[in-house]
Order: structure tokens, then C-alpha cells, then sequence
């Protein structure tokens, strides 16, 4: 046997050490040596909900009053305030005595309020204005004269929301579905009417569909489906869906509790399927009780505009023209190439097809983001603006509905019009959004405009070099325009309707969290895989960054299609991913709209049309090495990857694509097999699903379960049991295949979360300690309490 | 020097590092996961021979056959205890020749491919049919030819009256028999519905994923003429549900299971069904719980609930309640359903019937014309073995002290003498290891049989209690090898040793006999 002396062991235990960390990924300069739960504490700080008790004056959400008044609940110091603002006098006061208020709530409900943290957020003006009521809960609500501050309450008198019981424009009714019928009940007498005899279950009038994306979650939540109807200006008629989902199967999920689970099913149309949902179109005349259907019979269900799903389509795709005589309905197909414009006489239910928009993609009505459908009617239906990409970008051309005839194009050029905010038919002018028109600057800024409805000039209305987030007041003649940077505070104004500043509303004030060390992200550009195209994005750094160490990189992605990971260009505290935190631990985070995001032209959208394995990931690939020249800090061999959702989908796809490359993800809630989701989501973006005669199908190519043996980095898996947008059945298929491949990974359920666990601190918190312990190559504090403020 | 110098940097290196991360740790040679998972079952499995013989019992007398694991594969043994013979069942190597051409494969003796097979009838055991390659074959043992035929039909669903003739099963919840040659189906139940059937249960995902049958709880009567059947009340038990991941829409499967506290658990009577007449009368007692963990229901293929006796003029069967906090032995009245208290036993736990709870027999029996009842008990806090006259009254104990009986092997009304397997009694040995015993129904004369040291295992009873089976248990026994491993490969094995624990002694808790009234 051979004796080794001491030293020649310690000497080899050395080597070993030694010889294992030279393999640890850019060891010799690590940004790092350890994370502390100081770190943890500092990028808590950064955290987006704690992050916004440190700014105020950012968020102007409107709520309209008569004579183009509104009022919103601003942030401001430790609290928060209900300002009122009246355009025509550009006078900008306290909605209400706050104090007093305060005061008076307080006596009445035999409690303390202070005036900066009233209980409420929402409230609405009764008695003229002379007093407010508002719900301190679901079930408590008071009245509060904003006269003399005395409060009359507490009430729990239900207020069915107006998304259930939709008011008719002259108040006189409410429409509401009751056992899959469509009911009005006059608000006078109380009087209520069936206007349909033959609702029966999964074929209702006025139904919300079953659907995606929250058929077991409203319920659990105790809210009621919303009513899907229009009136009609007049009050005289509503024009509703009877909708049919008798013949869709069903998906089914397990409420974990003590004992036996509970069993949740609901209805979901899936890529592939015989049937899907469908609907009829339904007008009916509230005083003769009179009813026509639209004589093209069944429809189907699909989304036409980016963004949302089946769920409130009816809601987007058909718009009354003036009077009561008729309506205006898009028509889309389950391939998603055809769009159709109809007309509809109330009376009979006649229609007329108006336009027809062919692509060999798919055709939407709204490309970007809001997904409210960009045509309008005009006047006195004779005119439609019509939203079109025919020639690559997003535009605006004007038809004649008689004669279904294109009169004119309204815009032009290498641009895109995002939302038609309003057209105003006397002056024959258009108002909207619309990005990448000005040169020099960043092409996603929004600005608004106006063009005439007969073509000609594009007029700017929105001048600062900014992204401007722009709400029109109820009679068109002023527009609230909130407008910043991913660099720079918002500061909100008025505008009139040709662009003069009315007012400043609003100027945000961010001091006291760049105080803190917080700092902006930095804004970049590269280009695209093919070398062409420019990309846009951000990174992340940390406050404490050192030029001359080095960085591992997080990546944060959505691969859209119908949105990208970073939204509209307005600052923020809360972006996507929470970068501004992760980078606090030792990372660059970074984000970019790689190709297939919208707010660009229709090519740069349909980049991976029938390729969604795709993803944009070459684009990652290829800007983070440019980045990298830039930014030296950037350590390439440690790059990691996160995303929900379509994001879980993707940086599971990345790290198993290109192993090479990605080394670390963390995918929850992932459609890792769209044929798991939604059909009007797959068929949409990947094509209709065709099957070969060896049982292969069109989207084998996009399920992430197909590539498990691929996988060679570290994999965190997570999945919110009563998912009931992305059904835990995309996860456990990948789960299935990682185990018959013999693969390491990690696995998070999340018990009886459905879509929205993104952001709870466990999961985020999680999150962290993986990009630490296995991108970072350290241990993280030990269970860190990240928390959440209640509010 | 040098080296002190290099030590100091590597050191250095170390430190900024910073703690032992995941990486940093030592690793584990691979080496050791490999000779662990040489030593995992399913590779032993294959080193070692001769660990199991599992009879087959023969026709007319004592004989069986068993296959056996040999060094290089399996061969079948049939063994004659009468002649004190062993030997092949016939020449695996002409039989895989015969079968090879038949079925035109290759196979080759010591690897034939089915491990059972049933004795064609009226061959005199000549002929052998079994399924191979999804195919039926019957094979000449004597000649060694082979046809090909029809495979054999999945056996589980249909239960064989004992004369051979019938076969009882279950369709649409209802039970029904017909001739063993698969025609005249006759309906005997008319009643049966779903979640309240015959024989069956509402099928579980696992039997509905693997297309597995169940097999009917049920009992014919020696005489062929009678079938006690099961009859489970799942009406309104809870559902449990599950779902299944597939590459599109997972399906969802709900089934009756029932959990702590349901108001609603399954239950299930007892119907005696006559053939002929078709009459079905149901005992008469309040429906009983199912007890999933308890020496009740299906055993091999068998229903031991019930039994019956004096070739089918009697019927003995046990009723539990909810929790088994007690269970009764009964005899039902075959004409009336009416029920008759025996003998039963209340614990404040629960009253156990085998102390194997998983793959135990129940333990009591009903000797000499319904004139002796064996019964089982913990009562004074040890498994011991009673004798009952057949109207409830405790002649004597058969057992008793500081020690439990295990299986009740097997009885011989003759000489009055049973056999049973108990763990405990031999001082110095491992009291969880079973001895093999025998004693007479009085108490008297009870001997250790078996050698010294040699366990023994459980086959089922030999038909006159003249001879048995010896199977090594399967844990603790000593090593034996058969044959050569590859060389080395073994080397670090070394045999497991037993923990040797006592059990608390003293009487169960809350312990009481009843002796039930008369109903």
C-alpha cells in the first residue's frame, strides 16, 4: 500500500479545488464572491411594489364627467389624492376636501382615516355632484356629502358592476343574461322583460364564453361573468351573441383542500379541434320585443384584433351605426387569413358585406397592444375607416360602405397607426396614435395625430420627444397625454384637439427613489439575425455596477406575438421581469422586442408565423453579442433566461435550443405545447393544425416536450395548479419527457394559483436564488422573506 | 518553496471564491452508483437460484410443478412429494425446438418465453397451452410438437364453477354465468346499476389506463350450484377526480373513493344466487363497509370473506364495521338470508383477522359439520387461535403466550390437527421470523416443524395437509449461491443483517370478547 505524507495530500486536495473552480463559468473575475441578504434587502427595495411608494404624479387614469371634467386618484407622498380637473377652465383642484372627508368617514364609521390613505380608490358622484359614494368593500359601501362631509351608511346594497347589468345610453334600462336569456329591466318601475325564449346551457344570448382564460377563476373569485351586448345610441335596440359551446370538450382542473380535490371543468377549444366555439348574431328591439337574426348563421369565434383571446371579441367586433337601423360587424375565420367588415339591418337581419381583408398570415384590426379594433363608422354610415396591413404597415384607408368600394388611403408611408382615438365626421378628421413616423427618434414612441378623413397631411399633435399615452374626452375636444421615458418621469397634460397644450396635469417626481440608487434602464439598439433589421431594448444594471468586473446576464422574455416583453416606452417602476431588482444581485438584465413582437411592420410581426419553436431567439442570441462588444462586463458564458407564460414557453425553447448559449432558465406557467392552448392562439400563429398520415402533426415542431433529451443546463419548472389560461398539462408533458430523457430539473407547483403567480414573492424570491446559486455560482441567503405590501 | 508558493495562490484563489457553493463540493465517484445500482433487486434477480417455488398443484394427489430459476434462465420443475421425486417437466430444449418451428421465432430451452401455462383438459397433462408473442400455443410435451392457435382469453373476469362447466361474470352490473365454452349466457341478477353492482366496482383510472379487468368478487359453492356474490354500494360516494397529460386535451377520469369523515363510505352485502332457480336472496344485515386494510376481499384471485361449507349447504362469511372496530363471523341462512351471530370480536382499534394485513388470509375457519370454529384474536394483546362450537360458545384456546400466530395453514378435521405459521415463539431467534407449527384443536401437542433454522414460506394448502412447500423467505435468510456470477462482480455484497426488536407487550387496549346475541 502506498503512504502518502500530509502535504502531498493537502497539495492534491488543492489541486482539485483549484483545478474545479478555474471551471467555474468567468471565475477569475467574478462580480461576486458571495450574495448576502443585504443584497437580497437592497434589490427588495427595487422590487416594483415597493418601488412605486417612492414616486408620485405618474399615473393619470381618467375618470370623465360631464363637460369633458374628470377626476383620478394620484399618487402622491405617502398616499394618495383624488384630484378633478376641468379642461375648459384648465382649472386642476382636489376632487373633494380630503380632510373633511376623512373626518366625516371617520365619525360615521367610528374608525380613523387619514386624509392621504382614504379607504377607497373608486368612487362615483351622486346627487349632482353634491355627494360621492364608494365601497370601502366588496360588500360595504357609504354615502358622503362632499357639501357639508356628512356620511350616510354603511350600505351593503349590491351594485351589480356595469359589465353585468349594462345601462341603455338614456338610462331607462338595464340589460343583463339570466339562465342563458337576455333580460331588460326598466329602471323606474323595476319592471323586467325576457327578450329571448331559447337560451339553453353552453348556447346563451348574451353569454360570456367558458373559454380562456378564467373559467374557474371568476368563479372562485365570487365575480360574475360580464353580459355581452351593445345598445344601440338610441336605447331603442341591443345587438347580442347567442353563443355556442355545447359541442366543446371540456378541460378540467384540481382545487387541492383538505380531503377530496375539487374538480373544476370548463370548456376550451383546442388546436386541432372538430369544434369550436361559435356564435350567432342576435338584434333585438327592447320596446316591441322584436328580434331578427343575422342572416350568415353560425360564426366563429376567433380573435381579430392582437391581443385578447375569444373571451369579450363580441364586444370589440361590432359597433352600432348612427341611429338604431343598423350595425357594423367584423367577421373573422378559424385560419385567421380573412377578415370581413359586414353591415346588418337591425330590423331584419340582412347583411351586406362591406370589406373584405385577405392575408397569408393572419389579418387583424388592431396590431399593437390596446386590441380594440382600429375601424370606425362615420357619419352617417356612409363612410368606414378601415385598418389595414395590405402593404406591410399598419394603415388607415376610408371605404364606402353602399358600395363597399375603397375611396381613399387616410395614411401612408413606413409607419404605423396604432389606435384611432376619435374621428371627428363634421371636420372630416381622424385622430390617433401611431409609432415609428418621426425620424430620429425611437421608432415605439407613440405620438398623436390627425389626418383628414379625405387623405393628405398627418398632422403631430403630441411635439415632445417622448411616448405619449393619450385618452380622448367623451366629446373629442380634448386630449389627456401622459408622456415620458423609460428614461425620463412622466409629465401629463391637455391637450386641445389641435395639439396646444391646455394644461399640465401632472409632472411625476422620481427623486426620491434615484436617491436610493435606483436608476433608469439603458436604452440600446442592434440588429436583428439577419443584420438588417433594428432591434430595440433595455438592460438592467446594478446600482453598484463595476466597469471592470464582470457581469452574468438575464435575459427576460416574451416572445409576443401579440405582445413583446416591454410594452410601450412610458417610464416605469414595474417592468417586466423586475430587472431593475435582479440586476441588484450581480446580474446585467436584459430585455429586447426581438423579431415577431408587434409595433412594427406586418414582416417583422410575422417573423416566425408557423415557426413558433422560433421565439426570437437568434435575436437574443445575436444582440446580446453585440451587447457584449459594447458592454464588456457582459460575461456570455453565463447567460440566463426567464419568462411566464409565453415567456415560460420560450426560455424553456432557448435553453433548449441552444444549450450552447443559454445555461440557467426559469419557465413558469409555460404553453409549452400550444396544442395545450387555446385554439384562436396556436392556430393563429402557428397555422391550422394538420396531421400526417405517420401521426406526426404541424405542431410537433413547436412542443418543447419533443426537445427534452436536448436539455443541458439547469431547468426551474414552475406551474400554478388551477391554471385556467395555461393548463398545468403544457408543464407535466414537458415534465414527462425530461424524465423518460433522464434529465435533471427543478419543479415549483404552485397550489391552486392560476395564471397571475408570477409576481408573488415566493416565486420571485425562487427565482433568484436560481439565477444566484447556478448563474452566479453562489449560495443565496437562505430563504430570504421577500415581501409584498398588503397594499 | 516553489510549491508552498503555488499552495498559497491556490488558497488564495479559494478564498475569493467565496462559500461552498453546489459546484464547489466534492463529487461523488460514479463508481459507487454503479456498484449501487448493481445491487438493486432487478439485478440481483438475475444472480441468484432456486429463491422461489411457487407450486402449481397438480391434479390427483399432492404433486405441483413450479418454475424455477436456474443460473442461465428458467426451467420448469414438477415435484411429487408422495414419490419424494423432482424432476423437468419436460425437456425445455425439444420443447423450444418444437415451439421455434411452430411459431417460427427462435427460442431456446433454458429462455422459454411464458411462465405459465394451463395443462390441456383431457390430455393427461400431455399438452400445455399458453400465450407467447401474442399468440396461443398448444404444445405436445411427450411428442414435442407445437400448433399455433387462439390466444388464450384474459381468464380474470370469469370464475369458474367448481365442476368445470360454468363460468360466472359480470355485464352491465349484473351477474351472469354461462358454459365454459363461451355460449348460453344466462342473466342472473336484474338489478345491478352503476356505482351498485355485482361483483364489480366502478373502474378505477388504473385499471381504466392499463385496459385491466377486474376480477368478479364471488364465490361459487362446491356444488356448483349456488354463488355468493358481493354486492358494492358506491351510490354517492365521493368522487376523487384525476386527469391525464397527452400531447392535446388530458382526460379526466372521477371515481368513487372515500375519505375520513365521508357521511357516505361504500358498502356492500352479500347475495346468495341459485343457479337454477335464479332466486337472489341477500343476507340480511345492515350493508358493511369495505376495508381496504384488512384480511377481507379478493386474495389471489379469491374472495375470502365468505366460505363455505359442507360441499355448499352452508355459507360463513364476516361483518365488519366502519373503522373495524369489530368484526363477526356469521352463518347465513341460504334460504332466507337470514344471518346468525358465531363468534366476533370489539377492540378499541381495530380487530384484525391476519396480522398481514396486505396479503393475509383471514384467519378463522368452520371445521366437523359447523361444530368447530377456529377464530382469530388479539384480544388479550397477543394473535392467537380459539375454538368456538359452532353456536358461539369458546370450547378452548388453541394458542396462547407471549408470541403471534401468522397464516393458518391448514387444517385436518380427522385428526383434528391444524398447521399455522407464528413469529415469536422460539427463544434466540428473530422474532419476526416465521416458524411452522402444528397443534391439535384442543390446545394440545403443539410442535415446531421445520429445520432448525429454516423459514418457511406460504403456498397454498396441499389438499390433505400431508405435505408442504419450503420456500426461503425472502429477507434474512442466509446466502446461497447457485452458479457463477461474473467474476468479481459480487464482491463487495455482503448479507444484510436483521434488526432484532422486541414488540411492547402487555393486552391490547379497550381488549374484549363478545360473544354476539343471537339475532
Amino acid at each position: 500500500m502506498e503512504i502518502r505524507s500530509l502535504p502531498t495530500l493537502l497539495r492534491r486536495s488543492v489541486l482539485i479545488a483549484a483545478a474545479s473552480f478555474v471551471t467555474l463559468p468567468g471565475s477569475p473575475e467574478l462580480a461576486r464572491a458571495q450574495v448576502t441578504e443585504r443584497d437580497y434587502a437592497r434589490a427588495e427595495q427595487f422590487m416594483g411594489w415597493n418601488a412605486e411608494t417612492l414616486i408620485s404624479g405618474d399615473r393619470v387614469s381618467p375618470r370623465w364627467l360631464s363637460g369633458d371634467r374628470f377626476w383620478y386618484r394620484n399618487r402622491v407622498g405617502e398616499g394618495h389624492e383624488f384630484v378633478l380637473v376641468d379642461p375648459a377652465s384648465a382649472v386642476r383642484r382636489p376632487a373633494f376636501d380630503h380632510q373633511r372627508l376623512a373626518a366625516g368617514l371617520s365619525l360615521a364609521a367610528d374608525t380613523s382615516y387619514e386624509a392621504g390613505k382614504l379607504p377607497f380608490d373608486e368612487f362615483r358622484f351622486v346627487d349632482g355632484e353634491a355627494r360621492i359614494r364608494f365601497h370601502v368593500s366588496d360588500s360595504v359601501a357609504w354615502n358622503c356629502s362632499v357639501v357639508d362631509y356628512v356620511c350616510m351608511g354603511p350600505d351593503s346594497v349590491p351594485e351589480p358592476p356595469i359589465r353585468v347589468e349594462r345601462p341603455s345610453p338614456d338610462g331607462r334600462w338595464v340589460a343583463f343574461q339570466r339562465d342563458e336569456d337576455l333580460w331588460v329591466r326598466a329602471v323606474e318601475t323595476g319592471e323586467e322583460s325576457r327578450l329571448s325564449e331559447d337560451g339553453e346551457p353552453h348556447f346563451g344570448y348574451a353569454v360570456s364564453p367558458e373559454a380562456c382564460c378564467s373559467a374557474v377563476t371568476q368563479p372562485r373569485s365570487g365575480i360574475d361573468p360580464a353580459t355581452v351586448l351593445l345598445w344601440s345610441d338610441d336605447s331603442r335596440r341591443i345587438v347580442t351573441h347567442r353563443f355556442d359551446e355545447r359541442r366543446v370538450e371540456a378541460l378540467h382542473l384540481l382545487e387541492t383542500k383538505t380531503g377530496r380535490p375539487a374538480l373544476h371543468s370548463y370548456r376550451v377549444g383546442l388546436p386541432g379541434d372538430s369544434v369550436i366555439p361559435t356564435y350567432e348574431l342576435h338584434a333585438f328591439d327592447v320596446d316591441a320585443r322584436t328580434r331578427a337574426r343575422v342572416d350568415l348563421g353560425t360564426l366563429e369565434a376567433v380573435n381579430t384584433s392582437c391581443c385578447q383571446v375569444t373571451a369579450d371579441t363580441l364586444l370589440k367586433d361590432v359597433r352600432w351605426g348612427r341611429g338604431s337601423g343598423e350595425f357594423f360587424f367584423t367577421r373573422g375565420t378559424r385560419s385567421f387569413d380573412t377578415l370581413q367588415l359586414h353591415v346588418a339591418d337591425a330590423s331584419t337581419g340582412a347583411s351586406r358585406l362591406v370589406v373584405e381583408e385577405t392575408g397569408h398570415t393572419y389579418v387583424e384590426s388592431n396590431g399593437a397592444r390596446s386590441g380594440l379594433p382600429n375601424w370606425r363608422v362615420v357619419g352617417d354610415n356612409r363612410e368606414v375607416v378601415w385598418w389595414s396591413e395590405r402593404d406591410g404597415w399598419g394603415h388607415l384607408y376610408l371605404y364606402d360602405v353602399a358600395t363597399g368600394s375603397l375611396k381613399n388611403r387616410i395614411t401612408e408611408g413606413a409607419w404605423l397607426v396604432v389606435d384611432v382615438l376619435h374621428v371627428d365626421p363634421e371636420r372630416r378628421l381622424v385622430y390617433f396614435t401611431a409609432v415609428g413616423r418621426e425620424g430620429g427618434r425611437d421608432r415605439y414612441f407613440r405620438h398623436l395625430y390627425r389626418a383628414s378623413l379625405d387623405g393628405g397631411a398627418v398632422e403631430l399633435l403630441s411635439p415632445e420627444d417622448a411616448d405619449h399615452e393619450v385618452a380622448v374626452s367623451p366629446s373629442g375636444r380634448y386630449f389627456l397625454d401622459t408622456y415620458s421615458t423609460r428614461g425620463t418621469p412622466q409629465v401629463t397634460v391637455v391637450r386641445n384637439s389641435a395639439g396646444g397644450e391646455v394644461m399640465e396635469v401632472e409632472r411625476a417626481d422620481y427623486s426620491r427613489l434615484l436617491a436610493l440608487g435606483w436608476n433608469f434602464p439603458t436604452h440600446f439598439t442592434v440588429k436583428a439575425r439577419d443584420g438588417v433589421t433594428e432591434l430595440h431594448g433595455y438592460l438592467y444594471f446594478p446600482s453598484d455596477f463595476d466597469p471592470d468586473a464582470r457581469y452574468p446576464v438575464v435575459d427576460y422574455i416574451y416572445p409576443g406575438p401579440q405582445v413583446g416583453p416591454i410594452g410601450w416606452r412610458q417610464a416605469t417602476v414595474s417592468p417586466g421581469g423586475n430587472g431593475h431588482a435582479l440586476a441588484e444581485l450581480g446580474f446585467i438584465v436584459f430585455t429586447i422586442d426581438a423579431m415577431g413582437t408587434p409595433a412594427r411592420d406586418k414582416a417583422f410581426h410575422d417573423a416566425f408565423y408557423g415557426d413558433m419553436r422560433d421565439n426570437g431567439i437568434p435575436d437574443h442570441i445575436e444582440a446580446l453579442r453585440q451587447l457584449a462588444v459594447r458592454y464588456p462586463q457582459m460575461d456570455l458564458e453565463r447567460v440566463g433566461i426567464f419568462g411566464h407564460s409565453g415567456g415560460g414557453f420560450s426560455s424553456t425553447d432557448a435553453i433548449l435550443t441552444h444549450p450552447e448559449f443559454f445555461k440557467v432558465a426559469v419557465s413558469s406557467a409555460g404553453n409549452h405545447d400550444n396544442r395545450s392552448y387555446d385554439y384562436s392562439w396556436g392556430e393563429k400563429y402557428q397555422g391550422l393544425l394538420t396531421r400526417n398520415p405517420d401521426g406526426t402533426d404541424s405542431f410537433d415542431a413547436q412542443a418543447n416536450q419533443n426537445l427534452a433529451e436536448r436539455l443541458e443546463g439547469k431547468l426551474l419548472l414552475m406551474y400554478g395548479t388551477l391554471d385556467d389560461n395555461v393548463h398545468p398539462n403544457a408543464t407535466l408533458l414537458l415534465i414527462d419527457e425530461l424524465v423518460s430523457a433522464n434529465k435533471d430539473f427543478d419543479l415549483i407547483v404552485m397550489p391552486n394559483r392560476n395564471h397571475g403567480y408570477a409576481n408573488e414573492p415566493y416565486v420571485v424570491r425562487r427565482t433568484w436564488d436560481y439565477f444566484v446559486s447556478h448563474l452566479l455560482g453562489v449560495e443565496p441567503p437562505r430563504m430570504f422573506d421577500l415581501k409584498r405590501p398588503s397594499n | 518553496m516553489k510549491t508552498r508558493t503555488w499552495l498559497l495562490q491556490a488558497l488564495g484563489l479559494l478564498v475569493l471564491a467565496g462559500p461552498a457553493s453546489a459546484q464547489d463540493r466534492p463529487a461523488m465517484d460514479v463508481n459507487r452508483y454503479t456498484r449501487a445500482e448493481r445491487l438493486l433487486g432487478w439485478h440481483t434477480d438475475d444472480l441468484i437460484a432456486g429463491d422461489a417455488v411457487v407450486p402449481n398443484w397438480m391434479a390427483g394427489g399432492n404433486r405441483f410443478w413450479y418454475r424455477n430459476r436456474t443460473v442461465d434462465g428458467t426451467d420448469f420443475v414438477v415435484v411429487d412429494p408422495v414419490r419424494a421425486t423432482r424432476a423437468p417437466l419436460f425437456d425445455r430444449h425439444r420443447l423450444a425446438a418444437a415451439l421455434s418451428l411452430a411459431g417460427d421465432t427462435a427460442f431456446v430451452g433454458n429462455k422459454l418465453p411464458f411462465t405459465r401455462f394451463d395443462f390441456v383438459e383431457g390430455s393427461g397433462e400431455g399438452r400445455i397451452h399458453f400465450d407467447a408473442l401474442k399468440k396461443g400455443f398448444t404444445c405436445d410435451i411427450r411428442a414435442y410438437t407445437c400448433v399455433v392457435g387462439d390466444t388464450l382469453a384474459d381468464p380474470t373476469p370469469f370464475v369458474r364453477s367448481p365442476d368445470g362447466t360454468r363460468e360466472a361474470f359480470i355485464h352491465e352490473h349484473d351477474l351472469w354465468i354461462r358454459s365454459v365454452t363461451g355460449t348460453d349466457s344466462v342473466r342472473l341478477t336484474e338489478d345491478g346499476e352503476e356505482f351498485w353492482a355485482y361483483g364489480i366496482t366502478a373502474a378505477r383510472p388504473s385499471e381504466l389506463v392499463a385496459g385491466r379487468a377486474q376480477r368478479p368478487v364471488l364465490q361459487w359453492s362446491p356444488d356448483s350450484r349456488r354463488i355468493a356474490v358481493q354486492r358494492m354500494d358506491e351510490r354517492n360516494v365521493g368522487l376523487m377526480p384525476l386527469y391525464s397529460s397527452t400531447h392535446q386535451r388530458p382526460r379526466l377520469y372521477t371515481y368513487p373513493y372515500s375519505l375520513p369523515g365521508d357521511t357516505v363510505i361504500p358498502r356492500f352485502d352479500i347475495h346468495i344466487v341459485e343457479v337454477e332457480s335464479r332466486s337472489n336472496v341477500r343476507v340480511a344485515l345492515d350493508p358493511q363497509p369495505y376495508l381496504t386494510f384488512t384480511a377481507t376481499g379478493m386474495r389471489d384471485s379469491t374472495w375470502v370473506t365468505v366460505k363455505w361449507k359442507g360441499g355448499g349447504e352452508r355459507l360463513y362469511f364476516t361483518h365488519a364495521s366502519r373503522g373495524a372496530k369489530s368484526i363477526t363471523l356469521y352463518e347465513a341462512d341460504l334460504a332466507t338470508g337470514g344471518a346468525r351471530p358465531i363468534v366476533g370480536d370489539t377492540l378499541a382499534t381495530h380487530v384484525e383477522l391476519n396480522l398481514d394485513i396486505v396479503g393475509g388470509a383471514p384467519n378463522w375457519d368452520v371445521l366437523n359439520g359447523g361444530r368447530d370454529v377456529i377464530w382469530f384474536s388479539e384480544r388479550d394483546g397477543w394473535a392467537h387461535l380459539y375454538r368456538y362450537s359452532g353456536d358461539g360458545v369458546l370450547k378452548n384456546r388453541i394458542t396462547a403466550g407471549a408470541w403471534t400466530v401468522g397464516d393458518l395453514v391448514g387444517v385436518d378435521e380427522s385428526s383434528g390437527r391444524i398447521w399455522f405459521t407464528a413469529r415469536g415463539r422460539e427463544a434466540g431467534r428473530i422474532p419476526t421470523m416465521r416458524a411452522f407449527y402444528s397443534v391439535n384443536l384442543d390446545g394440545t401437542g403443539l410442535s415446531l416443524l421445520g429445520g432448525r433454522t429454516r423459514t418457511i414460506g406460504s403456498g397454498p394448502p396441499p389438499t390433505d395437509g400431508s405435505s408442504w412447500t419450503r420456500t426461503p423467505a425472502r429477507t434474512c435468510r442466509p446466502c446461497r449461491w447457485s452458479g457463477t456470477g461474473p467474476a468479481g462482480w459480487f464482491a463487495p455484497w455482503r448479507r444484510p443483517t436483521c434488526p432484532f426488536s422486541r414488540t411492547r407487550g402487555g393486552p391490547r387496549r379497550g381488549s374484549s370478547s363478545t360473544r354476539p346475541a343471537m339475532a
